[in-house]
């Protein structure tokens, strides 16, 4: 399998130095990798961690991808090799708070490792993100909910979706924007600064 | 072109149904406007939730750049594998191993003794061993003292532990000080080992070599 135009456009852009073009990577691919995660860690908060790191690994290593495989599938490998390696390691060093811990006697780095966590605030954030968008496509006139659900849930392209639609692949393409932007405006009625961290979190 | 048209491509270039050219144009465009970001992020929310995905923290995507424009990752926060990480100190490792280790080079120290004084066989190193250790349990007479006041061989047999006298001869004489200088080697290097463990050590050379000369009628 190679990879995709879209995914080989941004990894040429990353290799050339640009970290937004990977940051855009890793948007696109950060839920599907931490759900990935989570089948070799306990908890989310943990997934997330293991991510973070197959990405700056991916990202290091970014100049041995030549676009022979998928671009995901080459992060996937990492991914697995990652969070294999996490759970080894924490295994034989688990983390410990000692007494003195306790007494606010935490590191920089502790500091900021724990502020990187997930926190209460933030799981209520993503679970009310998640009934908007399903309060959303619930409501979403039939056509654009079908083409939606088959390309994002059944994974089929758009010349499969019209064919299954019996409609032009153009019109799928339309069908599936005006699905995404609708439920998009829905989400800035809610957050109207956007759902980037700087903008929720101020 | 329209930002309908424009916001379009975006939701096909997600799907990867865009050209490469068009890839290539819309591709600068996301990485330079930030409103098409907010959309690139809401687009990939929703196929997350669709497929129900676990949702990621808000700002994953950011925590990461940063990290790798700080060259740092969460996992270098974490404790590392002992083999990744600095020595620790022998104690923290086992606590078993501080004991049994200075009972083992004790023991080795020891027998590389007896191994090296055994293989010298030239200058009777072992003979003079004996000398020194037999130095220590002579029993001068002092001047005055009677012989009965001493007793007899019989009675020292009977009453003393053996004793050995050794009459220092010249050979003895010039080999002493290489004698005390063994002892002293291995009283050295035998740090960890208690007097008595020494003290069986230098009793082990002299029954096997079997060199001890006891003078007719003292000890047995």
């Amino acid at each position: 399998m190679t990879s995709s135009i879209s995914d080989l456009t941004l990894v040429k852009q990353a290799q050339s130095g640009d970290s937004r073009a990977f940051d855009a990577l890793v948007i696109k691919y950060q839920h599907r990798i931490v759900q990935l995660v989570l089948r070799y860690v306990r908890n989310q908060a943990e997934a997330e961690d293991v991510a973070q790191d197959c990405f700056i690994k991916a990202y290091r290593a970014l100049a041995t991808f030549r676009g022979d495989s998928a671009f995901y599938t080459w992060l996937y490998r990492i991914a697995i090799n990652t969070a294999k390696n996490s759970l080894s390691a924490r295994s034989r060093s688990p983390i410990r708070f000692g007494i003195d811990d306790a007494k606010g006697d935490f590191s920089v780095e502790m500091q900021e490792y724990m502020k990187d966590n997930v926190t209460p605030e933030s799981l209520v954030l993503t679970n009310e993100i998640s009934v908007i968008i399903n309060a959303a496509i619930a409501q979403l006139p039939e056509d654009l909910r079908v083409a939606i659900i088959f390309r994002e849930l059944e994974g089929l392209s758009y010349e499969e979706i019209a064919h299954a639609m019996e409609c032009p692949v153009g019109t799928v393409r339309s069908r599936i924007f005006r699905a995404r932007e609708d439920i998009h405006l829905r989400l800035l009625d809610v957050f109207p600064g956007g759902l980037g961290r700087d903008r929720v979190f101020e | 072109m329209s930002y309908i048209e424009r916001d379009s491509q975006l939701s096909a270039m997600l799907d990867d149904e865009l050209s490469r050219s068009q890839c290539e144009l819309l591709e600068r465009r996301l990485c330079s406007d930030a409103k098409l970001k907010h959309q690139w992020i809401s687009y990939s929310l929703i196929g997350a939730v669709i497929r129900n995905e676990p949702i990621v923290s808000m700002g994953f995507a950011h925590a990461v750049v940063a990290a790798i424009a700080a060259n740092t990752t969460t996992q270098d926060l974490l404790p590392q594998p002992l083999s990744n990480s600095l020595p620790l100190p022998l104690i923290a490792r086992k606590h078993w191993v501080l004991p049994f280790g200075s009972v083992a080079v004790a023991a080795s120290v020891i027998v590389l003794a007896i191994f090296y004084f055994n293989l010298s066989p030239s200058d009777k190193i072992s003979q003079n061993l004996i000398d020194t250790i037999a130095l220590s349990e002579v029993v001068i007479p002092e001047a005055g003292m009677s012989e009965s006041s001493i007793g007899t061989a019989e009675n020292l047999q009977s009453h003393v532990a053996p004793v050995q006298v050794v009459s220092l001869n010249n050979s003895s004489l010039n080999s002493l000080a290489s004698n005390v200088q063994m002892v002293n080697f291995i009283v050295a290097h035998s740090e960890f080992s208690g007097p008595l463990s020494r003290q069986n050590v230098l009793s082990y050379l002299t029954s096997s070599e079997s060199l001890v000369e006891v003078p007719e009628g003292i000890g047995r």
